[in-house]
């Protein structure tokens, strides 16, 4: 009966108002489109073309509600037996009725064959548009299935929603639109894969290229955080301080030090931009800056000590950076130094650990005797990252919670819930194993040491923040909470 | 996003799929380039870039949509050939690789003219001959033949020594040294490098110390291929020199008359000399035998030369005897080795050059570009027109949120009043205890309550009914969640217009009801009824909540 193109198009249908635009928004990963209470916000049909290296593979669209279901009802029953294609009928009939150009509009995709997919809002009780809506449906033809937006308790309205569903569509599905992200998103593709057997092939394919790019992501998101690492651990400002009194000294040191933050914001926020697009969000950067820890200064102590590494975590981690540079000084000497540079750097880095204040930034002054003794040292007052392994461990704990709020954030959301968000950090979590890797990516962005252990350290590491990412967003990685860990107030 | 009319890929040649895997020097001399040059390059311009030539390459193995498993030195080498046809005739930019090449060749040059001449000196010095005693054979046969046995050894023996735990130690001692000489090493290039920034113009200048951190982070990358190639062109030095010297040999000998002899102030024993000949003649003694492949006993007693007895016992025949030897020794122990080695080494460094494993960070980033699909979802309004004015957009005029008064005060003279309940409810609420309710509320007697909306028929009817009713006043009485349609919209103008003009209409919205009574009214949704119902422009028509 349907005009049917090789494109498989898939039409989300609906009342007003049940949330179609978002679910759409929430497959699509758009945030653009607009949502918004007043029924009829969506007014012509928006097609989502889901292309693969430029070819389209399936294409969504997203419909305005039924405006007349009673007289399409009316019509349908009286007309459906007489048509070959109802929905063509129909529109030809009343195309030249403006009041019921959205009805045309919905008939239209579905006479050109599209496989509906009809959205409902089971936090409300059926109504009797609902049930005129599912029996034009069934009416018009086509394959169908039901997909159930519920973002509230719906306990008793879900049972009758699904009595009522159930004669009319073989398919049911729950989605949340203001909480699904990228699983579940795969999850109603797969489901719609089941609705007609022509197309699963396709959508078979577009769920590989959903799932290659959202590995791709992970990478991306993985490269932008080693390198902002890697920028932030070599960065380093200096000035010349020759002959200036100690009160001066004391100002360009303070000066320096705002510079160097200043810098690492910079750089901290070119990377979220970053993460910001590749994960599709364009409305939601300032929700996130009232989260309780994001919302901070990431210089300010308490961050410092809510995110980044336990003490214990610090001190094997300056003990395993220690003993990195310290062995490298031992094969330096062909092991005539019986190890002793690896046992004193590793003591040294046990020390510095346990003993660490919560400050990110270090400061190296020339050394006055020095330079009296010899004329020719270096005069240079220099602010850089700490040496401590807690600056890479306290932006990376920062970064990983922006992934982890880029990844889960629904397209589809337009409030601003997260402010609420106890959520505070990852590295907590790490294995001993793990940092070494971070050990060792220290080492060499700081001495450019290597060692056999990890031979392409940025390539380790990045791998090692790849890891963490997919652990984020399968599950088996979850921010801990605020009874975990001290949270300052929001 | 990529320019339109962007051309990204060069076209596809047709011997495309034989694009050989092969790298060479200039190869990676480009490709770290190219790298380089994407280091800061737009992620999204850079993967659409990647993708599309990657989408060119016919070596991908398609399975679906999706590409499998590529041959990344393949795919990399394809990517190459790309970006170099796209920077040579799109945005005419220079590549390293030819400027390397070009080096290389030069100094390949230069390294087989230096092993002709030092060949042809040397050689030339070592057959310096007087006339009145003979060539001393001695010193050729050391500095040319043996000196290169030696080396030959140890080249054979190398890889099995390096194999032994002996050699640990060796190398530990060289590292001794090296960890003493390396700090000097270090400083004198450190000094080298500053120096050299100096005479560097300001723009590049700013770049070098990115570059040298790329460097010194990849060069280990290509140690091997960088080792092979400096290993050949030693060869080259090696074969020239040999060569020079057999053909100098040659020419001497077949332009002069020599005589050659050997000596010594040690007492080596005739026999001694002539074992030693013997054995280094084994790889031609074969074919060449004694006396002629290499000198026999009785020669090389007739050819030392004692200096006391000066040349009187020295017989003519035998001191054209030696010239055969030492010619075949140094094809054999001098220019063939080397001819063999420089053979091995250039399999070797194609075999190196196609085992590069490309398993470094930046490879990564564009292997990773190049295979995953660039996955586009953005909307696109429908352009097909359906005479879309309707008659929401056209109310969508009037200002939002027009407070609407409620006209219940007005017009509270009139004598009729309705209840018109919507189907959704009908059993969901008591309507008698809703009718007491609102006669309460309204202060006034509700005499009917009528269901609406079963039907566009039944809707019909209940349209005609109240046409023939005077009607005062109606309540309709809805689900605040349900935010009108259009055809709500026309029901109610449809009913107030039935009614009468002088008919009043309240909606009053319930949240979903509770045990047969009405519940609150979430704001929200009563601000949306209100803002549809103000679209009307009609005093008659009020929004309010139910329950108060």
């Amino acid at each position: 009966m349907s005009i049917m193109s090789d494109l498989p198009i898939f039409a989300f249908v609906g009342h007003p108002n049940v949330g179609k635009t978002s679910v759409l928004s929430t497959l699509a990963e758009c945030d653009t489109a607009e949502i918004d209470r007043t029924p009829g916000t969506t007014k012509v049909n928006i097609r989502y073309p889901l292309e693969i290296d430029g070819k389209t593979l399936i294409q969504l669209v997203d419909t305005p509600g039924f405006d007349h279901h009673q007289d399409m009802v009316e019509w349908f029953e009286n007309n459906y037996s007489k048509y070959s294609n109802p929905a063509q009928a129909f529109i030809e009939e009343y195309i030249k009725q403006p009041r019921y150009d959205h009805d045309c509009r919905i008939m239209k995709i579905i006479a050109d064959g599209a496989i509906v997919l009809y959205v409902v809002d089971d936090s409300n009780p059926v109504r009797q548009a609902d049930k005129n809506e599912m029996r034009i449906l069934s009416l018009a033809g086509g394959s169908r299935m039901a997909v159930i937006n519920s973002h509230k308790e719906s306990g008793k309205t879900r049972e009758k929603w699904l009595r009522e569903l159930r004669p009319n569509f073989s398919i049911i599905r729950q989605f949340n639109a203001h909480n699904s992200w990228y699983p579940e998103r795969k999850e109603l593709l797969k489901a719609i894969r089941e609705v007609d057997d022509d197309f699963r092939q396709r959508i078979d394919s577009c769920l590989q290229a959903l799932a290659a790019d959202w590995n791709n992501r992970l990478r991306v998101a993985a490269e932008a955080i080693t390198e902002l690492l890697r920028n932030c651990l070599k960065y380093r400002v200096s000035e010349n301080i020759k002959g200036l009194s100690d009160e001066a000294i004391d100002k360009k040191r303070r000066e320096l030090e705002e510079k160097y933050r200043n810098e690492v914001r910079r750089q901290i926020s070119v990377t979220e931009r970053k993460i910001r697009k590749l994960f599709k969000h364009t409305l939601w950067q300032k929700k996130l800056d009232e989260h309780p820890v994001r919302s901070g200064d990431i210089f300010a102590e308490e961050i410092v000590k809510a995110l980044g590494m336990t003490r214990w975590q610090l001190t094997v981690a300056t003990a395993l950076v220690g003993a990195a540079i310290g062995g490298s000084i031992d094969a330096m000497m062909c092991g005539t130094t019986f190890l002793t540079g690896t046992i004193v750097g590793a003591a040294g880095g046990v020390l510095t650990g346990y003993f660490s204040t919560s400050t990110l930034v270090d400061v190296e002054i020339p050394n006055r005797l020095m330079s009296m003794i010899l004329p020719s040292s270096d005069k240079d007052i220099q602010v850089m990252a700490v040496d401590n392994p807690n600056f890479v461990a306290v932006i990376l704990d920062w970064m990983l919670l922006y992934c982890h709020e880029a990844m889960r954030w629904s397209h589809a959301r337009r409030d601003n819930n997260e402010a609420k968000n106890s959520k505070v950090g990852f590295v907590h979590q790490i294995s001993r194993q793990e940092l070494a890797i971070q050990a060792a990516f220290i080492a060499w962005v700081k001495k450019g040491k290597t060692s056999n252990a990890f031979p392409d350290p940025m390539k380790n590491f990045k791998e090692f923040i790849v890891e963490l990412l997919k652990k984020i967003s399968n599950g088996r990685l979850l921010p801990e909470t605020k009874n975990e860990k001290s949270l300052p107030d929001a | 996003m990529l320019p339109s009319g962007y051309c990204v890929t060069r076209p596809v040649m047709k011997n495309d799929a034989d694009i050989s895997i092969q790298w060479t020097l200039q190869d990676i001399a480009d490709y770290e380039y190219l790298l380089y040059c994407d280091l800061d390059g737009d992620e999204d311009y850079l993967h659409e870039r990647d993708r599309h030539i990657f989408l060119e390459w016919p070596g991908k193995a398609k399975k679906s949509q999706i590409f499998e498993d590529p041959d990344k030195t393949a795919l990399f080498r394809f990517w190459l050939e790309n970006r170099r046809w796209k920077m040579a005739n799109a945005e005419k930019c220079l590549l390293p690789g030819p400027p390397v090449t070009k080096a290389m060749g030069i100094l390949k040059t230069l390294v087989t003219l230096s092993g002709l001449l030092s060949g042809f000196c040397l050689v030339k010095n070592l057959l310096y001959y007087e006339g009145n005693l003979p060539t001393n054979v001695s010193y050729y046969f050391l500095l040319v033949i043996l000196l290169q046995v030696f080396l030959l050894i140890f080249i054979v023996l190398t890889p099995v020594i390096m194999r032994t735990r002996a050699v640990d130690q060796l190398h530990q001692n060289v590292s001794l040294i090296a960890g003493i000489l390396m700090p000097v090493f270090t400083w004198m290039s450190e000094k080298a490098y500053s120096a050299g920034l100096k005479l560097i113009p300001g723009k590049k200048r700013m770049e070098m110390p990115a570059w040298k951190d790329e460097i010194i982070i990849r060069a280990p990358l290509y140690n091997q291929a960088v080792r092979w190639n400096f290993a050949s062109i030693i060869q080259r030095f090696g074969i020239a020199f040999n060569l020079a010297a057999i053909i100098t040999f040659s020419v001497t000998i077949g332009f002069s008359d020599r005589a050659f002899g050997w000596q010594s102030t040690i007492d080596v024993a005739d026999d001694t000399v002539y074992h030693v000949c013997r054995n280094l003649a084994l790889p031609w003694g074969c074919f060449i035998g004694e006396g002629t492949g290499y000198p026999s006993l009785e020669q090389i007693e007739g050819t030392r030369v004692i200096r006391s007895m000066g040349s009187t016992h020295l017989s003519a025949g035998n001191l054209h005897s030696w010239w055969p030897f030492l010619i075949l020794a140094t094809a054999f122990y001098g220019f063939l080795p080397r001819l063999l080695l420089a053979l091995w080494i250039r399999k070797k460094i194609k075999i190196v050059f196609s085992s590069l494993s490309f398993n470094d960070y930046e490879s990564d980033k564009l292997y990773r570009r190049l295979t995953t699909n660039i996955v586009v979802e953005t909307p696109k309004k429908e352009e097909v027109k359906l005479e879309a004015v309707t008659v929401h957009e056209n109310l969508q005029k009037a200002p939002p949120d027009q407070p609407t008064e409620s006209p219940t005060e007005q017009f509270r003279d009139l004598r009729e009043s309705c209840i018109l309940l919507t189907v959704d409810l009908e059993g969901e609420l008591d309507i008698q205890s809703l009718r007491e309710e609102l006669t309460k509320h309204f202060g006034r007697e509700i005499q009917e309550c009528l269901i609406f909306g079963q039907s566009a028929a039944h809707d019909r009817q209940l349209e005609e009914a109240l046409k023939n009713k005077k009607i005062a006043y109606l309540a309709i009485i809805d689900q605040d969640w349900n935010a009108p349609t259009g055809q709500d919209i026309e029901r109610i103008q449809k009913f107030i217009s039935a009614a009468g003009d002088q008919s009043l209409l309240t909606i009053l919205l319930t949240g979903i009801p509770e045990d047969g009574s009405p519940t609150n009214t979430d704001p929200e949704h009563l601000k949306v009824w209100k803002r549809q119902i103000a679209k009307l422009h009609d005093p008659r028509i009020g929004v309010e909540a139910l329950i108060k």
